[in-house]
């Protein structure tokens, strides 16, 4: 007879590896998924096997103890991967949003994989799932066993979450490239970590200059807390500064309707995240430096002047935003909050120290941005579409010639259209303006869709069309 | 801000740990597998990791604790706060310093293929075994802590 530890740890192994082997059959946007409910299923066989052998050899505290790490291991880590898979299905996901969003990822980190899935907290935030599942069994599982499970140890493999009741939102989804962009960050923080004493003196130094009577452990705590504030706000920064190279002024657009919901737009969050307004300023001054935005006029650059009138009228609009924006940005309440506590302003000088050297990773590492070219000469078209309800997923220059476009030109096309048609409902008849918002989500979602059924269409024409010359 | 391993580190030191009790209590074995040799390595890397992160208490110089790997410390002040004895220890300057020393000597004795004295082995067990009682803790903890603040509506989140 095996032990209750053993007995336990075994059943939940099979029920487990069970589950992932069910949702394995459910329908995904994407293959991803399914390879997860695959892993897990792996990773539950592997256990089963580890926790026979250690039940043959009998029971003792010492092998219990590790029955119930197992245990434990396989409900607090293996378990909750199964719901990451069960809201990446079709029907939970912007279901043709999701392969150009992996496209995008796996464009900026080669190795890596993505899912999209919903969940209930009202956020977007990223997970890593392999490395952590795998890093974790280091301890009990051999490398060469973990390779035959997990694959190449380079590979990972990130969930990224979206409000449930956003799922149509095609909008707001701007966000998951400030998604994509945390796992980037790592290499700057890598990069940076090469050269990590000149940043931990820096921030020493200035904590000793505010502080010169404090003890030393006192000193030594307050330079922790601002190591602390420093990385993440450049984690914040980064990303923004990413987001802002793949998907242009959208973004911008994108981070102040998420910020209107935040507690305050001036302090440091309690998870040490740089207060609204400062990422609001800095996400501005990527998008002038980048040349989408005039820095004098506060207004969008790249707009041609011979477009249809609704598409000429919609430009003073979006100026106005920007100009308010500019008001909202101006405002140094942010900087008042950051100024009050010693740990909090010396990382943020360290921050704005670090601008630059932030500025230049995002454009190295984003080898085909978004620029100001593209956005000037596909969006105007596709809002003209927008105007007369059609998806906008391509500019018809002729009947003969038709260009798809880029996924970041749709985005900003219905941005502009919303930021210029739908700021606010009519109060003698609300619903309409909900039935307006669900209508330009439905266009948005369709010409992704359709944009990219029509580069796939022109990448395997290419290959026909090509296939004998390159065989010569 | 609490003291706190990342999630994978705890389960990682926390089978390592277990195994290694595992690996020591049945010392009558003569030779030691390539799997057993790892698992050991593995312990000597942690032990070794608090002897660095150590170094935030007590020296060598408070200038160099700046330099300190974070991960060190963070591993360190974990197991200082979870692990009574340790705190004991550390009221006495160099104590805890001599304490990780002599738990790290029969590892090091063992991968060396030397003899070590059982009573040292003895007192290397008892000391990974308290590390993985603490880590067994905080896991369950943990688990605890999630399933009660798990959000509303639960059911796909």
């Amino acid at each position: 007879m095996s032990s209750p530890a053993a007995t336990l740890a075994y059943l939940k192994a099979a029920q487990i590896g069970e589950q992932g082997a069910r949702l394995r059959l459910l329908s995904f946007p994407s293959t991803t998924p399914a390879s997860l409910a695959r892993l897990v299923s792996q990773v539950c066989e592997k256990l089963q096997d580890k926790i026979l052998a250690l039940a043959r050899r009998g029971s003792s505290p010492d092998v219990e103890r590790l029955l119930v790490f197992i245990s434990i291991y396989l409900v607090d880590q293996v378990a909750p991967v199964l719901r990451f898979i069960e809201g990446a299905t079709s029907e939970n996901t912007p279901a043709n949003l999701v392969l150009p969003l992996e496209k995008i990822g796996q464009a900026l980190l080669p190795d890596s994989k993505f899912i999209v899935r919903r969940q209930w907290r009202y956020n977007y935030r990223v997970v890593e799932l392999r490395e952590t599942l795998e890093s974790a069994l280091q301890g009990l599982l051999s490398s060469k066993e973990r390779e035959a499970i997990f694959g190449p140890p380079s590979e990972r493999l990130f969930a990224i979450s979206f409000p449930s009741f956003e799922r149509d939102s095609a909008l707001l989804h701007v966000n998951f490239a400030h998604e994509i962009g945390h796992p980037i960050e790592e290499r700057f923080l890598k990069e940076e970590a090469d050269r990590a004493s000149l940043v931990d003196v820096e921030i020493r130094r200035d904590i000793e200059q505010e502080l010169p009577r404090a003890s030393s452990v006192d000193r030594a705590l307050k330079v922790g807390e601002a190591k602390s504030y420093r990385r993440v706000a450049i984690q914040e920064i980064i990303s923004d500064t990413l987001s802002a190279h793949v998907f242009g002024p959208s973004c911008l657009f994108a981070l102040y309707e998420v910020g209107a919901l935040s507690r305050s737009m001036d302090v440091v969050s309690r998870d040490l995240h740089p207060p609204w307004r400062y990422r609001l300023r800095q996400m501005l001054s990527v998008l002038e430096e980048l040349g989408f935005i005039d820095k004098e006029q506060s207004t969008l650059k790249s707009w041609p002047q011979e477009v249809p009138t609704n598409v000429l009228q919609a430009k003073p609009k979006i100026d106005v935003w920007l100009q308010d924006l500019r008001a909202v940005v101006s405002q140094q309440t942010d900087l008042i909050e950051i100024e009050k506590e010693v740990q909090v302003r010396c990382a943020y000088r360290s921050v704005q120290k670090a601008i630059p050297s932030i500025r230049g990773f995002a454009s190295r590492n984003v080898t085909t941005p978004y620029t100001p070219r593209l956005f000037g000469e596909e969006v105007p078209g596709l809002l003209d579409r927008i105007y007369m309800q059609l998806p906008p997923n391509q500019i018809e220059y002729t009947h003969r010639r038709v260009c798809p476009v880029r996924l970041a030109s749709i985005l900003a096309s219905g941005w502009i259209y919303k930021i210029a048609e739908l700021t606010s409902f009519n109060k003698e008849n609300p619903e309409e303006y909900v039935t307006r918002m669900r209508g330009l989500n439905r266009l948005i979602l369709k010409a992704i869709e359709l944009s990219a059924v029509k580069a796939d269409y022109d990448l395997a024409f290419a290959r026909v069309k090509n296939g004998p010359s390159e065989q010569r | 801000m609490p003291v706190a391993l990342t999630v994978p580190n705890l389960y990682k030191y926390g089978f390592l740990t277990s195994r290694a009790v595992d690996f020591l209590s049945q010392r009558e074995t003569p030779s030691i597998s390539s799997e057993d040799r790892e698992v050991l390595v593995a312990c000597k890397d942690l032990i070794q990791k608090l002897i660095r992160g150590e170094e935030i208490l007590i020296g060598p110089n408070p200038a160099s604790v700046h330099n300190l790997r974070p991960d060190d410390v963070e591993t360190f002040s974990y197991f200082l706060t979870n692990i009574p004895q340790l705190r004991d220890r550390a009221e006495n300057a160099g104590e805890l310093r001599d304490y990780f020393a002599s738990v790290l000597a029969p590892l090091e004795a063992i991968l060396a293929d030397q003899p070590a004295q059982t009573e040292r082995i003895e007192a290397t067990r008892d000391f990974l075994s308290r590390v993985a009682e603490a880590l067994l803790d905080t896991v369950k903890d943990n688990v605890r802590r999630i399933h009660h603040a798990e959000p509303m509506p639960p059911a796909n989140e």
